[in-house]
């Protein structure tokens, strides 16, 4: 088995002390069990779990707080009733708790009810910590994590090795991790023309202040904040208006019709819109200069940095090899000043990568996105390729099982509440719905070639997505009853940094995309990350 | 590792390789689809003695509505727990998986169907699950975990323990799988 030998040479070349397990081949190592001290580690973690299911009961435990005073035997029966439970789930859970080490992976059995049984190959671990709670160190014991890029959650934990051991094993599997990466760079190294500039910088793109006022106007995220404050509303009004009216101005007065003329409070209502649109635009262009200013991108080897902040400097870098995706996205307002917001996304969700975020680039030029763009994906065709739209049956769907439904209760109803002219005013919002329907389905849009993914959507703002074919992760092919006589599908592509989905697509189109994609995958070989 | 080592689609035409549409696919064990109607079952009957019970027990008196509603209980549930079995019956009909040489792929769904595919060189680990009925049937459910997202996992219930076994072992020894990845 080809893991086996790989393994083999790892240990042989960097022989771990104390640790016969890790020689063995896979499936032939003794299963053992973690140190004692892990039943109070179990017993923490047992206790933590009854108390946050618990944490509602407080209140009426306040409540009856007298009437267990008169009557101390219940509570302490209850009380030594939980611990014996805790104790012995404890204990259980440990018992159950048994580990196999051996050449290339590492194997956990796990569970009291339900079984669970963890197969982890050294090589898919991204990320190892140790971690050591309070009671463990006295007698120097830690608990290792061994994380995967496949979930949230720590997927194995090794709670209760004895330090020595653990760090021994996470040397182990460090070293492992660089021979495998060694050896994949001796099987690069064929194709890959020695790096001539490898040490200096390459500055790539450069955000002027007049950049990101336009961005700060475009990309107007005040919005977001007053959602938030709405519950302040009135206090602040009324602060507001208190402070005007120590300066001399008098808003209610003014819009007093018994003292004002409606020309006047027209005009008065008018200026007072404006006004508030241009601070909450000033506003949202300070943020931008906040968080852009100086922005640069550079390329140094395979690394992308990107550098900016006006009081504290950020510093983001990414590996090429990490980049998943490339958007490229316009709202109706960065249709309407010729911008594009750039961002370089890799691996999303994940708390072991909180550091490295995506890397966005604020409203450049279509010149300067696809120029960026081709710099990442040399061979990529999304300015020249053509998309193909989806079917006409995805307006019409959203029409008949939303739309029509609204669009005859919601006036019915106000109609029956005595309420003729705001039914009469629902035909706005009712025509806005159905244009955005419209316009969803004329701006999506899909394309591929042999190498890369397109997708095009959006509402009247356009976005478009780029990624690499080898990139998939998963792939979905689904289809309703009413999609199967038309013969239409919905196809979902998956990638480590989220889910593209491209709805009514023709049967053949949609398992053209997963198939070639995957066979591309499949063939290509290459590392997601 | 054998860096350069030969990939066998290379070899096939593409004509020659199976489509997913043309998969042979598997269903899943039959003692599942039995284990989910006992369930149904049990809990249903389960439901329709405590309202039984509930309509016949001589100690509290009822008030009207209560009763009333017991009483159009005991035919409702027995309904709701028939339907209910057919939808699963047909539901686990429709259940079916099937391998490739470089995939695994789950479909089911009887008026939303999804076939999800999962590329094995992208599978980062995997778990087998038993629950207690599941172990006294000898069924397990595998999950097989890409950085696709927690959103994403794929799963296949219902299969026999021998099976989900082969099939980890399949993943594990595929010779992809464990070769790319880390080139940090």
């Amino acid at each position: 088995m080809n893991n086996n030998s790989e393994a083999k040479v790892a240990t042989q070349s960097d022989h771990v002390p104390g640790i016969p397990d890790l020689e063995q081949d896979d499936g032939q190592g003794q299963w053992q069990r973690v140190s004692p001290i892990a039943i109070l580690y179990f017993a923490v973690a047992v206790l933590r779990f009854f108390i946050g299911q618990l944490v509602y009961l407080i209140p009426p435990f306040i409540l009856l707080f007298n009437r267990i005073k008169d009557n101390p035997g219940l509570a302490i029966g209850l009380l030594s009733g939980v611990l014996l439970l805790v104790v012995v789930s404890a204990i259980l859970k440990f018992y159950y708790f048994q580990y196999r080490l051996s050449a290339g992976t590492v194997e956990i059995r796990s569970g009291v009810i339900s079984k669970k049984y963890l197969n982890l190959p050294f090589n898919r671990i991204q990320n190892i910590k140790l971690e050591q709670p309070i009671f463990y160190r006295p007698a120097d014991y830690v608990c290792l994590q061994l994380d995967t890029a496949g979930s949230v959650q720590q997927e194995a934990r090794l709670v209760a090795l004895s330090r020595p051991f653990a760090e021994a094993l996470k040397k182990h599997i460090l070293a492992f991790h660089q021979q495998a990466a060694t050896m994949a760079e001796h099987a690069a190294r064929d194709d890959v023309i020695p790096a001539t500039t490898a040490e200096t910088e390459q500055l790539l793109n450069q955000r002027s202040l007049r950049d990101l006022i336009i961005h700060g106007i475009s990309n107007n995220r005040i919005w977001l904040f007053l959602g938030l404050a709405a519950p302040f509303y009135n206090q602040l009004a009324d602060k507001i208006l208190d402070g005007l009216l120590q300066v001399g101005i008098d808003i209610p007065a003014m819009f007093d019709p018994t003292q004002q003329s409606w020309m006047i409070i027209g005009l008065y209502a008018l200026s007072l819109t404006m006004f508030i649109m241009l601070l909450l635009t000033l506003f949202s262009v300070f943020g931008s200069v906040l968080s852009f200013y100086g922005y640069t991108l550079h390329k140094k080897q395979d690394n992308y940095i990107r550098r900016s902040g006006l009081l504290t400097r950020h510093e983001v870098s990414m590996r090429l090899s990490r980049l998943q995706q490339v958007a490229l996205k316009r709202d109706w307002l960065d249709m309407v000043l010729g911008r594009v917001n750039l961002s370089f996304e890799q691996i999303n969700g994940q708390q072991q990568f909180a550091t490295e975020q995506k890397i966005m680039v604020p409203s450049v030029t279509p010149a300067e996105a696809s120029a960026l763009l081709s710099n990442a994906y040399p061979d990529n065709q999304l300015r020249n390729i053509e998309f193909n739209a989806i079917s006409r049956r995805f307006i019409w769907r959203n029409i008949v099982l939303f739309w029509i439904p609204a669009a005859i209760i919601g006036p019915v109803m106000l109609w029956l509440q005595q309420q003729p002219q705001l039914a009469a005013l629902s035909v706005i919002p009712l025509t806005f719905w159905a244009l955005l329907i419209v316009m969803r389905w004329y701006r999506y849009g899909y394309a591929q070639d042999d190498i890369y993914y397109y997708l095009r959507r959006g509402y009247f703002g356009v976005d478009y997505y780029c990624f690499a074919k080898y990139k998939l992760q998963q792939v979905q092919y689904k289809q309703s009853w009413l999609m199967r006589r038309p013969g239409l599908c919905t196809v979902k592509l998956l990638t480590a940094c989220g889910a593209l989905e491209i709805p009514f697509v023709k049967e053949a189109d949609g398992r053209a995309l997963l198939e070639q994609g995957l066979w591309q995958m499949q063939r290509s070989k290459k590392a997601w990350m | 590792m054998h860096p350069a080592d030969s990939f066998s689609n290379l070899q096939l035409r593409s004509e020659q390789l199976t489509p997913l549409q043309g998969l042979l696919l598997e269903p899943l064990a039959r003692r599942y689809r039995l284990l989910r109607q006992g369930v149904n079952a049990v809990f249903f009957i389960l439901v329709w003695s405590l309202l039984l019970g509930l309509y016949l027990q001589p100690w509290w008196p009822l008030s009207v509505a209560i009763s009333d509603a017991s009483y159009h209980g005991l035919w409702i549930v027995p309904l709701l727990g028939l339907l209910r079995a057919l939808y699963c019956w047909q539901a686990d009909k429709h259940k079916l998986f099937a391998l490739r040489e470089h995939d695994i792929s789950y479909k089911s769904g009887i008026f939303f169907q999804a076939m999800i595919t999962q590329p094995v060189v992208r599978i980062q680990h995997i778990e087998l699950k038993q629950g207690p009925l599941e172990r006294k049937t000898a069924l397990a459910r595998l999950q097989l975990f890409s950085a696709g997202g927690a959103m994403h996992t794929f799963e296949i219930p219902g299969l026999q323990l021998e099976q989900a076994q082969q099939i980890r072992q399949f993943v594990l020894q595929h010779k992809d799988a464990l070769q790319d990845e880390q080139q940090q």
